[in-house]
């Protein structure tokens, strides 16, 4: 009698080992979001994020702060080499889209400069709200919006 | 024919001062770092540095988003913005400097040059004075640079929380490189 209740309880503790290991192992290794794997949250425009951007920075950072967002617009520039596209928001106002090599193979023989582009990215801030603040003065004033882990938005 | 030789001479050396006052910069630049002791791999990647290069007069800035590196695991990059970086309350990562021995650097002329790069360095919110060595690699218009240095978090006042001490390294390795073009 008194063995049959050490079974259980060694019993119950190894499940309850096992299963708390399972989770930890699930939480440790699990994969950053990417926008190739979920849907974006928001679609709109590149001049549409850049709008929003303008009126209240701060705001509109935060909402937008690591969250999938699908961006249209015109491609401006394609560098292969290093696996980004840029799409033109505006006067000095640019979506800078970086690519895996797996996601550039797949959108790299379907766009071309001028041509029209839609684009899902992980958004991880704008640059050239406040450079001069920093004394970056050197670095060109363009406002870059950063998208990362993209791929195409069917 | 005088004329011709001296036209085109003058030509070519317009065209060298003009690559070598001509702005430099990139908006891919890749930067990368390791925290890790070797129990984890605590390693992480941006893609989208900005950077400027002046030829002329050897000034250097980089810019980084905090938020930009990414990384093998969802709990890390996690830990990296809110607990280590606080990418909220700093969101920027720069350096501000100069090359100190530019005069052995020709960047009308390709070949590998060692450099010597003095400025300020400001991660967390921190500013420090910093000096590293790096590497400009110049093959036509191409002008590859390269740095690896490494940083003490205790400098930067960024925290190491006492569970993952063993995990989390003192010091942080860094490599930067980036290609830059002409800015136009």
């Amino acid at each position: 009698m008194f063995m049959k209740k050490w079974k259980k309880i060694l019993l119950t503790l190894f499940i309850i080992g096992l299963i708390s290991a399972i989770v930890v192992f699930y939480i440790i290794t699990k994969k950053p979001l990417t926008a190739a794997d979920s849907k974006p949250v928001k679609e709109l425009t590149a001049t549409e994020l850049f709008n929003s951007l303008d009126s209240n920075f701060r705001f509109s950072d935060s909402i937008f702060n690591n969250q999938n967002i699908a961006v249209k617009g015109i491609v401006k520039e394609i560098d292969s080499t290093n696996k980004h596209v840029f799409i033109e928001a505006g006067e000095a106002k640019l979506i800078n889209c970086s690519f895996d090599s797996v996601e550039f193979s797949k959108i790299k023989s379907n766009i071309k400069l001028g041509g029209g582009v839609n684009i899902k990215g992980i958004y991880t801030g704008c640059d050239g709200y406040n450079n001069a603040d920093d004394g970056m003065d050197l670095i060109p004033s363009d406002k870059i919006a950063q998208l990362k882990t993209c791929s195409v938005n069917p | 024919m005088k004329k011709i030789i001296i036209l085109a001479l003058a030509v070519i050396s317009f065209n060298n001062i003009n690559a070598q006052t001509k702005l430099l910069t990139t908006k891919t630049g890749k930067a990368w770092f390791d925290a890790g002791t070797g129990i984890e791999d605590i390693t992480g990647t941006n893609k989208s540095v900005l950077s400027a290069l002046n030829p002329a007069t050897g000034d250097m800035q980089f810019s980084i988003l905090i938020k930009g590196f990414e990384f093998w695991s969802q709990l890390l990059q996690e830990h990296f913005n809110e607990n280590y970086m606080e990418s909220d309350k700093f969101p920027k990562s720069t350096f501000k400097g100069k090359i100190t021995n530019l005069d052995k650097v020709n960047f009308a002329k390709d070949g590998t040059y060692y450099l010597i790069v003095k400025g300020t360095l400001e991660i967390h919110g921190i500013k420090n004075d910093v000096e590293t060595k790096g590497t400009i690699i110049v093959k036509g218009e191409s002008v590859d640079a390269s740095s690896e240095f490494t940083v003490t978090m205790d400098d930067y006042k960024i925290p190491i929380p006492g569970v993952v001490k063993d995990k989390l390294s003192k010091t942080a390795k860094i490599k930067i490189n980036c290609n830059y073009t002409t800015s136009k």
